[in-house]
This record gives C-alpha cells, structure tokens and sequence, in this order.
C-alpha cells in the first residue's frame, strides 16, 4: 500500500474504541499534506477518539492505519511522537506545576539544545505572550495562554503532522479567534494539521478540508468552506442555525 | 551515650530508609503501594547468602578473623572482599529482576484490564504471597540451610550452623571502635543512594522523563515519552535498592530468621511504610530521610525514653510510636501529605478542567 | 469415620469463621468502598473479650467453689487456672455456660463496633491506599500494644490465653461448637442480605459510587461511612469470639500472633471477597466455601503426601514447609487469577432487589448505575 504523496495519513475501515466499548465505525479518511483537516461534531461525536486512534491511545478493533507510506496500526503511541506526529490533548495538555520555559524545555527533551533553542524563539513570534510569562508556573496561566502554551509544546517539536484537539474550548470569542488565526498562520506555513472543534464555524473558517462526525461515524466530508455552506448539516449537528 | 550505642540505631535506621525510598519510587510512578516491595530485600538476601555459601564450600575458603591494616586503618575482613561485592550484585540484581517482574508481568497487564489502584496494590500482596511461597520451599534444610552448616564447617566456626547464622561481618577502625563494616556500609549506600538518586531525577534526561512521566502520563507519552518503560526503570531501581538492603541485612540480624516468612522481622513493612509516608510519598529525597527517621525513632529515640523515663519495657512499644507519627502525617501535616492533594486530582480528572 | 467428622469439622468452623470475618470486611471495603487493611484489629477484639473478659468473669464465679482458681490466677497462671475451671466448673454449669457465650457475642460486638467508629474518623479526612496504609499502620501498633501487655494477652504473644471451653456442658463439644459457628455464620448472613436490601445498604453503595449525588439527597456521606465502619467492625468481633469459642481453628487458646494475624484476618479475607466479588454477600458466602473445602481438605491435608510424591525431602525440602507454601501459594495465585480473569468476582454485586422502580422515576433515589457518569 502506498499513499499518494500529498496524503500523509490515512484511516482505512476504522472501527475502534476503548477496551471493548465502541465508538468509531467503519472510518475511512485521508489527511492531505500542507492542509488543515477539521473534525467537527457534536458532544461525544468520537473527534476526540478518532485523534487518539490517530496516535495510538485507542484500542482499534479493525481496520488500518497508515502514515507515510507506512502502516502504524500496531505501532505505540511514543514511536508516534518520534515518527513526526504531535498531539495537543483536549485535557490535562501541559504539565502545570512546571513552568513555561520548563514545558517547552520538556517537550525538546529529544532535541539537541541549540535548535530547541531556535525552535522556542520561532514559537514566540507567533505567541508573543509566552515570552512574557516564561517563569511563571503553566498551572497559573490563563485560559487563553494555557491553550497557546499547549500548541507550542506541540508545535516546538516541528511535527509533520499535528492533532490539535478542541484549542479553543472555554476561550472568549475574541481569544478564540486569535487562537484560530495563530493556526491558519501554521497551516499556511506548510503544516499538516487535524483540528477537533466543537466551535464548528470558528473551524470550518479556518480549515481547508472538513470531516463531520456524528455517532462514531463519517457523516459528510468535503472542503471546508463547503461543508459551511451545507444548511441542512448546520441545523441537524452543528448548531450553527 | 557513647559513640558505639548508634551503631545498631544507624544500622537499622539506614536500611529502613533504603526500603522506604523504594516504595515512594514505585508508587510516585504507579500510583500503587507495593506490598511485595520488602519481600525483594528477603529474596534477594536468600540468593545472596545461596550465592555467597556455595562459593564458601566450593572454594574452601577460611576465615581470617585477624586484625589487618591498610594505610593506618585497621580492619577485619574475615571472609576474602571479592565474596562480598559477589553476594551485594547477586542481592541488588536479584532485588531489582524481582521488581521488574512484578511490574511487567503482572501490574502492567491488571492496569491494562483498567483495574483501579487500590486492586493493583492488593495484586503486589498477592505477589507477597508466592515470594512467601517460594520462601518457604527454599529456605529449608537443603537448600540453605545444610549449605550453611556444610560452610561453616569448612570456615570453622561455629557462626553459621547453630545459634544466630548471621553472616561473618567485617569490622573497621574508626577512632578507637571497631565498626561493623555493615553498619558502615549501610550508612554509605544511604546517603550515596541520596545523592545519585537526586542526581538522576534532577539532572538527567531519564530524570526529566520519570518526571514529566510522573506529572502527567498522557502527555510524556504522545511527547514521544516511553512512559512503561520509564516507570519499569523506576520499579528496577526500587527493587535494586531493596536487594542492596537485603544484602546488608544478612549481616544485622539472624538471617534465617530474617528470611523467614514467619517471623516477627517482617513487621518491618510497616515501619518502612511509614518511612515513606513520614518522609513524603511524592519525594525521593524525603521517603530516604523519612525512613531514617523512622529507624531513629524505632531504635534510638524510644529506648533513649525508656531510659529517661526508667521504663524499660516502653522498648518493646517502639512501633506504636511510628504507628503515631503515620497516623499524625497522614491527618495533620499538610506538607508531604500528597494524599489530599491526590484525591483533589483524582476528583478533578473526574470532574473535567477545573 | 471419626477423622471424616473432624475433618467436616475443621471445614465447617473455616466456612463459619471465615465468612463472619470477610463479610464484615466486604461491607466496609465491597459496600462502602472503605478500604480497611487493619480488619484484623477488629477481629482480635473477639478473641479478647473471650481470652481475657469472659475468664475473669468466670474465674470470679468460680474461685468461690473451686480450689485454686483465682481472679489473678486468670493472667499469673493462666494455663493452670484454665485448666482447672475446663475440667471442673464449666461442664457443670450449663446456664453460666450459655450466658457467657451471649455475653462474650455481646461485647465483641460492642468492641468492635466501638474500635471501628473510632478507626472511621481518619476515614473520614483519607480516601483509597492513604486510608488503607493507615489502617494497617493503626492495626500493627494495636498488635504491638496487646503483644507486650501482659494483663491483656497474657505474657507471650506465641502462647497467649487458653480460652474457656463454653460447650463442655454437651455430649460433644466439638460438634456443638461447629454448630453454633456455622448458625453464627447463618445468623450474620441472613442480616447482611437484609440490610443489601434496606435503604442503609443502598445507602452504603450509592455513597461509594457518588459521594455528591449522595450528600445532594441529604444523607451525610460522613455518618453513612462511619455506620459502615461500625457494623462491618462490629461483625470482625463477633468473628473473632466464634474463632475463640471454636476448637478447631482457635485451638482452645487465644495468643496475639494468631488473632492479630494480618496474613490470616486481613489478607485472607480481602482474598475472598475479591474471588466472591466485591459487595456481594452470596459470593463471599461461595468463596468461603470452596477456599475452606479445597484448602483444609486437599491442600492442608494433602500437601504432606504431595511433598513426598515430589520427592520434596529428597531435594531437602521440609514437608511442613511445604505445606505451608502451598498455602500461601494457593492464596497467592486465587488473588492474581481472579484479578485477572474475574474483576468482578464467581457472583458479581447484584443490583437491589427491593428498589421499586417507581422510586426512581420520582427522583428520589437515583439508580446506581446511572450515576457513574
Ligand atoms: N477513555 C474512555 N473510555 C471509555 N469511553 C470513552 C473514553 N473516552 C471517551 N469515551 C466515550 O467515547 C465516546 C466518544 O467520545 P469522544 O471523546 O471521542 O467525543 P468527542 O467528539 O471528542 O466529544 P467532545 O466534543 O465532548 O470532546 C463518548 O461516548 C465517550 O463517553
Ligand atoms: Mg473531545
């Protein structure tokens, strides 16, 4: 099996969940390269579960998963990291007792020193208010700058593909939309990027390509800009009319 | 009091903190208290002494309880110093493979199942248990203990077979005592144990990843973190620090019945229980210091009591002073407490983001 | 014919004593989610009230009749003076015989009730292994404490009390006392499956299962926890007067190694209410049951003649000790078998039955079930 180069994963007849419980049927998906994929969905639609499949915190049931050019179903979920992958988690997604400079000299643990080095100064010019606050304890960080500090722990380790899950829960609208212009700048920088939002039209705005989830299955897929379009789709799982 | 008075305090006191350190190590990683864990120091000093005894008899070797000196220091080495450091690798490699096989064989796949916590730790009992087993089989007569009387009669002394069966310790000049070369090493491995353990979980990159890994699991691992695998080098280094102590102990007390499942020794899981909770169940540094405390408090503060207080029976009462000092951490000292910070985190995973 | 009774004998006394002793605990750690590693203490209390309460008593009765009892003899020479009142008072003083059993069930339950409410206040501030290692610290300073006092366990914790012999008066006490442990065991059993049915026992699980929900109904989670504490304790004593009453595993003594055995009286129990299942009354009652059939009757009995097939002595293996591995082996393995293939246990927590569905649909009392999420 070999991808076409301008898809860097694959999902192929995914059935998964956690343990034996169910929650993802029959998922077929293709990432593209450069591009921000967005999983929009209603509560416990299953974007949650289908990034954990992604990077291997998920039991999968049946079917594959590919990711260039390889096939990584049985592969652990800290290979992942090392293979290109990045995960930005819905919760608990930096260490709080540690500070800002701590987690990010965390997360380049892998890294030698003088590039992590470089990599923090570039995070920086996109979150400036990091900068600001690098001694200061993540746990005492606002919601806003927790959520920025938490795609910069991703977003320092260069990954070729990043899963960011919900950054934008619980921010203010203005917030929210900073956060989301902060990943078009990335997905415009030539970063492959999976966004799971709950906030669909913030989402769809941002994305290129959309993925709608409802029920653990694939409802409608289709360029971003499109699925934003589709009325009967905003009123029936996006709550967007 | 004089100077060799705190040798038996310090002894002990340094062997409880070198037990207490591990059960902070496994359970800041796991989360699960390990009831095996001072059965490691048991089963590691068995193989040690096997070990140690077979290379007596095979190598017919004699005791040479004369008073040596190398550059102004005196000592006394009875048995030659390779049969020593032999038996300490035996104990250390045994205590950690035993540690490592508790954690891959059998905690690893009950977390798997989703077991909580409290089903994990009653697991590590039900390990205690086939350690016992194991005990029992092989600490009688053949095994061990016609080994023992076949090395001592070849070492010609009585010291194996009969009465105490502890093992021939070495002595060193310190000021004008001969101490214990037990006692002293004991004391060594405590405090160099300290100062590699900070060492390692400060300064270097498996220091760095034991703690993300620690902080928050979830994210060490999707940072590319192998978190089982740095929480089994943890449970490793646990096990190996309690096969250390084990060895040490066949110096302190009767062995055999220091190996014995049965015996009233084993009490000594509570008090170093209670080194690690008095210390700090979420801190290295604190579990060795609490330990220690623990085994003053055990061996010298209580009967220092009894003599002030010309009570000598309050002596045999010195666990029921440990049982106080748990009891008093666990509900009053906010500090190194980590139990209500924990269940406010275990609420708080429940109940979402705060 | 006479071994087979004494071997029914020795099975029945395990069942009775075990099962009075772990459903205490499965009430406090299966029910209320308390987990008590310090049981034993509880259980000890029994056997004191028996060892020590009861024979002075008695002995205080006795010294008027009979030469050479005294009320200190009871701790100063304390096999003698037992002696004396198990050969010629206690046969001959059936009523006295009886009242002290009740009051000795009495007392026990009194004292272990008493001990567990005040064990229940740490468990009250502590939660999970913090609370269990508590427990058990507590347990082991309270052995210590009765091991060297002399007026309590008498003056060696290996030999400790010899225990009156309350069923001498029968034609045959060691049937009599089978009987009374295993109606014991009944009698305990039938008020545990009432009260899984009443609303404390309802109350016990739903405050396990949800603290909040539970304070929300207006119960106070504190006090439910601590009535779990009380009676579960109170059980563990009632245990420890049957095991004391009962020849065949107390042996006609009492002594500080066995009765605060945390091996024996905390672990072992923990083993059967996990191979039972947590919470369920019935499943302890068949896990008792087939650990002290398979235990005393093969494993026990059989261990010896396994040991010789093995050729154990010629590997210089003591046959004693091996029976003795045997045994924590077997323990061992039922712990990590069960935790591996049966979390739940040979007859998982039924649900209430008595709970009219009505009561639900009004909001007055939440399913357990539904409020996990
Ligand atoms: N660790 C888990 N174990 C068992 N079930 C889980 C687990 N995590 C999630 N689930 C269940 O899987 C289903 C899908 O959850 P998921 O987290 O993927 O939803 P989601 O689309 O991300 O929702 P949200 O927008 O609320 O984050 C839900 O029913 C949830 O209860
Ligand atoms: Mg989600």
């Amino acid at each position: 099996m070999t991808l076409n180069d301008n898809v860097v994963l694959k999902l192929e007849n995914i059935n998964a969940g956690y343990g034996k419980f169910h929650v993802l049927f029959d998922m077929n998906l293709e990432v593209p390269k450069g591009k921000i994929t967005v999983l929009v969905g209603p509560n416990g639609a299953g974007k949650t579960t289908t990034l954990n499949t992604i990077f291997g915190l998920a039991t999968i049931h049946s079917g594959k998963v590919y990711y260039r050019n390889k096939d990584i179903t049985k592969v652990p979920a800290h290979q992942r990291a090392k293979m290109g992958m990045a995960y930005t988690l819905q919760l608990f997604n930096i260490f709080s007792s540690l500070t800002v400079k701590e987690n990010l000299v965390l997360a380049t643990y892998d890294i030698p020193e003088s590039e992590a080095k470089k990599r923090m100064e570039e995070v920086f010019q996109l979150f400036p208010r990091l900068k600001e606050r690098l001694f200061q304890k993540a746990g005492t960080l606002s919601g806003g700058e927790r959520q920025m500090l938490a795609i910069s722990i991703s977003l320092v380790r260069k990954p070729e593909l990043m899963l960011l899950d919900e950054p934008t829960a619980g921010l203010a609208p203005k917030l929210a939309k900073e956060v989301f212009q902060a990943i078009r700048q990335l997905g415009d920088q030539g970063y492959t990027i999976i966004l799971a939002e709950q906030n669909a039209k913030g989402a769809l705005e941002t994305g290129d390509e959309a993925v709608l989830i409802a029920s653990g299955r694939i409802v409608a897929k289709g360029k971003a800009s499109e699925l934003l379009e589709r009325k009967d789709l905003a009123k029936m799982y996006l709550g967007l009319i | 009091m004089g100077f060799a008075a705190f040798m038996a305090p310090l002894y002990y006191a340094s062997i409880l903190s070198l037990l207490s350190v591990g059960i902070t190590l496994s359970y800041m990683t796991t989360k699960v208290f390990n009831f095996a864990h001072v059965r490691y120091a048991t089963v590691a000093a068995y193989f040690a002494a096997a070990t140690m005894l077979t290379l007596i008899v095979h190598h017919h070797i004699t005791l040479n309880a004369a008073t040596r000196t190398i550059g102004g220091i005196q000592y006394i080495m009875p048995l030659p110093g390779w049969i020593y450091v032999v038996g300490f690798v035996v104990a250390s490699i045994v205590g950690g493979l035993v540690s490592i096989f508790l954690y891959y064989a059998i905690l690893k796949p009950l977390e798997r199942k989703g077991l909580p916590p409290l089903a994990l730790m009653i697991s590590t009992l039900g390990f205690d248990f086939l350690l016992v087993a194991f005990l029992f089989i092989f600490m009688s007569e053949k095994p061990i203990i016609n080994l023992a009387a076949k090395a001592s009669s070849i070492i010609g002394t009585v010291n194996f077979a009969s009465l105490g069966l502890d093992f021939t310790d070495a002595y060193i000049r310190i000021g004008n005592t001969m101490v214990r070369g037990s006692v002293l090493g004991a004391l060594v491995l405590a405090v160099v144990t300290t100062i590699v353990l900070t060492f390692l979980t400060r300064k270097t990159k498996l220091g760095i990843m034991m703690r993300s890994s620690i902080e928050n699991p979830n994210l060490a691992l999707v940072l590319g973190v192998n978190v089982d695998r740095v929480f089994a080098i943890a449970w490793f280094l646990a096990g190996l620090i309690a096969g250390m102590a084990g060895f040490l102990l066949l110096f302190g007390t009767s062995f055999l019945k220091f190996i014995s499942p049965t015996s009233p020794y084993n009490s000594i899981v509570v008090s170093v229980f209670a080194g690690s909770i008095v210390g700090g169940i979420f801190n290295v540094e604190g579990s060795i210091g609490g330990g220690f405390l623990i085994g003053l408090i055990e061996k010298w503060f209580v009967p220092w009591l009894a003599a002030v207080l010309s009570m000598p029976s309050l002596i045999k009462y010195n666990k029921v002073f440990s049982m106080f000092a748990v009891a008093l951490t666990l509900l009053f000292i906010p500090e190194g407490l980590a139990s209500i910070r924990f269940s406010k985190f275990r609420k708080k995973k429940g109940g979402g983001e705060a | 014919m006479t071994n087979f009774v004494i071997l029914a004998e020795q099975i029945l006394s395990f069942i009775g004593i075990y099962y009075i002793v772990s459903i205490g605990l499965n009430l406090k750690a299966g029910h209320m989610g308390i987990p008590d590693f310090g049981h034993a203490m509880f259980f000890a209390m029994g056997g004191i009230v028996v060892g020590n309460i009861v024979s002075h008593l008695a002995a205080a009765v006795a010294a008027k009749s009979i030469p050479g009892v005294t009320v200190a003899g009871v701790i100063a020479s304390n096999t003698k003076t037992l002696t004396i009142m198990n050969r010629q008072f206690f046969p001959h003083h059936p009523f006295l015989d009886i009242g002290l059993i009740i009051l000795a069930l009495i007392l026990s339950t009194l004292l272990g009730g008493f001990l567990g409410w005040i064990a229940s206040l740490p468990a009250l501030r502590l939660r999970g292994e913090f609370l269990a290692i508590l427990l058990l610290t507590v347990a082991e300073g309270l052995r210590v404490i009765f091991t060297y006092t002399k007026s309590l366990m008498g003056s060696t914790p290996t030999v400790g009390l010899s225990t009156p012999a309350l069923f001498s008066w029968t034609h045959n006490s060691g049937v009599a006392a089978t009987v009374f442990t295993i109606i014991m065991a009944l009698i305990v059993y039938a008020f545990v499956e009432r009260l899984h049915n009443s609303p404390a026992g309802r109350l016990f699980r739903a405050a396990r299962d949800d603290e909040d929900a539970t304070e929300a109904l207006g119960k106070n989670v504190v006090t439910v926890r601590r009535d779990a504490m009380i009676i579960g304790s109170a059980l563990a004593g009632i245990a420890g007067t049957v095991y004391a009453l009962n020849p065949f595993l107390g042996g006609g003594s009492v002594a500080a190694v066995s009765i605060f055995n945390r091996v024996w009286w905390t672990f072992w129990p923990w083993a059967l209410i996990i191979l039972g299942g947590m919470a369920s009354n019935k499943g302890t009652g068949l896990a008792t049951i087939i650990v002290g059939v398979s235990l005393i009757w093969p494993v026990r009995l059989y261990s010896f003649k396994v040991a010789q097939l093995l050729h154990a002595s010629a590997l210089g293996i003591n046959p004693d000790q091996f029976a003795n591995a045997l045994e924590y082996a077997f323990i061992g393995l039922i712990i990590l078998i069960v935790q591996a293939s049966l979390p739940r246990g040979i007859i998982p927590e039924p649900p209430s039955r008595t709970l009219p569905f009505e009561k639900y649909a009004k909001g007055r009392i939440l399913p357990p079930e539904s409020k996990k999420k």
